[in-house]
């Protein structure tokens, strides 16, 4: 137990990664919600659509906690002083790659509803190994080229900035949703 | 099914006990003893999405689709002169529900609601405390429409019932806030068939989604040859047998009396077929290419015709699953003791350069849809030609139940169930999707249908605006001459046409 415990990340290290996640997850939803608040607001209130502004937002915090999971969960597969020792870096790259592969994904969804029973299990598996593989070569470079850890740190530690804005919306969102569904008829 | 009781429930429990007890002949289950002791028909509505009554052999179409509905037809009412009140699932099934056009209940974007000022003013409501009330929807803006109207529900069946592949969130995470769950969720975070709100999440639905669709499919194939049927704008796959064998079990164990609301997906796009009803209508019939309508796409006439077939072999799909519905409440007695009204929100058009009913047009094949109604013990055809709309649904079924007609109601009870048939009645039909739901309309397609005069205007479409068209339905039953402004009721149409656009239009001024 205790030698699981140690490999894990700081909460400091933690914190740049999940800020990435929020980044993406968060500005995704709103950019996306642009495209429909125009046509909510023809038959909704402001009210009403702020209620569905607050599912969403609670949603983006969820779906970004539960992506930093992830990273976590799969940095553990890897030895400590090749992914902890290096972990908002590795995790941050980590978490924009995956974030830039699944817009890509979003932009052309109508693929997935093409896609085989073998396409299903090929697929993310190679997606997953492509991970493996993005973290083997990024650590070499890290380790090559060390000036390249400290542009990484630094971007992914001035979004955390981003991550205190959303998660204060997503709190809040969070709260409007519980208490409609605790209190709702 | 709830888990638990509610205090509808409770209650009403609490009153069957009791007259149990006072008759002292009531044995707890027994369905036709409690129909003894409240003598009262149940109500069973049956509705078909996109269900034109042009594509109806019934109605005279040149292709056998409906051979189980015209075997129905042979001890019901049969409307021939039906009409939705709107082109599309919203704004005609929230008239069916509130006896209000469009214009007036003003949910007539694609996914809108009901106004607070009419939601009140609805057929559960009215139907309160009289019946057990159940209702199942397959299509998820009908299903929304109804968590307007959940606390009238004794049993309000979740949308992917009977799914083979995929779920919808609101309904089971968010059932005491359906509504913002399901436009959060369902229509923005998993919206199908484009990038969805969700970034990371959706993606994982999808694969999942898509996993377990390929592994019902493998399992069906040799019965879907193209694909499963699914729940338009939605992710969830279904078979029709399997779904009718679950709602005949249903309707089985319904405390009596019932009104059940059924609304089943098919023929909805997309069209998919069992494999005995693939190439049934490969008759070499070629409908005649009609001129495309200004506002039309310009689908190919070719692609229009087989999308035509597919759609008459999904109709006769349909119809035989209806027939095993009828066969099964004939069998257990329920047809004899119930008014059964078989209907469709509305219908579906491939002709003029358009194929389904996405459109601003309102040519009869979108907007004419079947109305048959068994009533308890009829065991002859009655034809009705007059003029109806799916307006007048509401007065029907609450005359059936014994309540008069509410001021508020913009319908009439149906001629052939007490209602009288007027040749001077008019009817309107609105689609205003682009038009916000709470201001003027300023574009929209509205028809007013008066005996067989049609007048349709174009209000604010670009290189169409203000534009009219005028048909004589009895001389020219395709709408192939526009004969406006020269026929003498055109300009009479358009006067009062043109007055209650003002009326409507008033309180948004």
């Amino acid at each position: 137990m205790k030698s699981i415990q140690s490999r894990f990340p700081s909460r400091q290290q933690l914190l740049p990664v999940f800020a990435i996640f929020t980044f993406f997850g968060f500005s995704w939803s709103l950019y996306r919600m642009f495209w429909y608040v125009p046509s909510w607001l023809e038959y909704l209130s402001v009210w009403k659509v702020l209620t569905i502004v607050a599912y969403v937002l609670a949603f983006a915090l969820v779906e970004s906690l539960t992506m930093s999971g992830f990273v976590l969960l799969f940095s553990l597969f890897f030895p400590g002083q090749i992914f902890k020792a290096n972990y908002i870096a590795l995790g941050s790259s980590l978490a924009g790659l995956i974030s830039l592969a699944a817009i890509l994904i979003q932009r052309k969804i109508n693929l997935v509803y093409r896609l085989t029973l073998r396409q299903l299990a090929v697929y993310p598996l190679a997606f997953l190994l492509g991970m493996a593989l993005f973290v083997l070569v990024l650590s070499w470079l890290f380790w090559r080229f060390p000036i390249l850890v400290r542009i990484v740190n630094s971007i992914a530690e001035r979004m955390t900035l981003f991550a205190y804005l959303y998660v204060s919306l997503g709190l809040v969102g969070m709260l409007v949703v519980i208490g409609r569904n605790l209190f709702g008829s | 099914m709830p888990a638990s009781l509610n205090r509808r429930d409770f209650l009403k429990l609490s009153a069957s006990v009791a007259l149990a007890g006072a008759l002292g002949r009531l044995p707890a289950g027994s369905s036709s003893l409690r129909a003894a002791a409240d003598p009262k028909p149940n109500i069973i509505v049956v509705l078909f999405d996109a269900l034109s009554a042009f594509n109806l052999s019934l109605y005279g179409y040149r292709r056998k689709t409906s051979p189980n509905l015209e075997r129905f037809a042979e001890r019901a009412v049969v409307y021939h002169n039906h009409h939705s009140a709107g082109n599309f699932t919203t704004p005609s099934t929230a008239s069916l529900f509130t006896s209000a056009y469009p214009w007036t209940h003003r949910a007539y974007n694609l996914s809108s609601l009901i106004s607070p000022q009419v939601e009140p003013h609805n057929l559960f409501s009215m139907l309160d405390g009289a019946y057990y009330q159940f209702a199942f929807a397959q299509n998820t803006f009908a299903d929304m429409l109804l968590y307007q109207f959940h606390k009238y529900l004794n049993r309000h069946e979740s949308v992917d019932r009977f799914s083979l592949a995929g779920r919808t969130f609101y309904d089971h995470l968010f059932r005491r806030d359906a509504i913002y769950g399901m436009k959060s969720m369902d229509q923005f975070l998993f919206k199908r068939e484009e990038a969805h709100g969700s970034l990371f999440f959706s993606l994982l639905n999808d694969l999942t989604t898509q996993a377990s669709y390929q592994r019902a499919l493998a399992r069906l194939k040799a019965s879907y040859p193209s694909g499963l049927p699914r729940l338009a704008n939605s992710d969830v796959y279904f078979d029709l047998p399997l779904v009718m064998d679950g709602v005949m079990g249903m309707l089985d164990a319904l405390p009596q009396p019932f009104f059940t609301y059924l609304h089943f997906m098919p023929p909805h796009m997309p069209y998919v077929p069992r494999r005995e009803f693939i190439g049934m209508f490969n008759d070499g019939w070629n409908p005649p290419e009609l001129k495309k309508h200004r506002l039309a796409p310009g689908v190919t006439q070719e692609r229009l015709n087989s999308l035509r077939t597919s759609y008459d072999e999904f109709v006769a799909d349909l119809d035989s699953q209806f027939g095993r519905l009828i066969d099964h409440l004939d069998r257990s007695g329920l047809l004899e003791s119930s008014y059964l009204i078989f209907t469709a929100d509305h219908g579906e058009l491939f002709e003029r350069g358009v194929s389904g009913h996405s459109t601003p047009l309102m040519f009869e094949p979108v907007i004419r849809v079947p109305l048959v109604i068994h009533t308890p013990g009829q065991s002859e055809r009655v034809d009705i030609h007059s003029l109806t709309s799916n307006v007048d649904v509401l007065p029907t079924l609450l005359k059936i139940a014994g309540v008069e007609t509410p001021q508020w109601a913009e319908g009439q009870v149906l001629p052939g169930l007490g209602g009288e048939a007027e040749p001077q009645r008019r009817i309107f039909v609105v689609e205003a999707k682009a038009n916000a739901a709470f201001s003027q309309l300023r574009k929209a397609t509205l028809v007013l249908m008066r005996g067989p005069h049609k007048l349709v205007r174009y209000l604010g479409y670009k290189h169409y605006a203000n534009n009219y068209e005028y048909y004589n339905l009895e001389l020219d039953p395709s709408e192939l001459q526009n004969l406006y402004p020269d026929h003498p009721m055109a300009g009479e149409l358009q006067l009062e046409l043109d007055d209650m656009l003002a009326k409507v239009n008033q309180p948004y001024s």
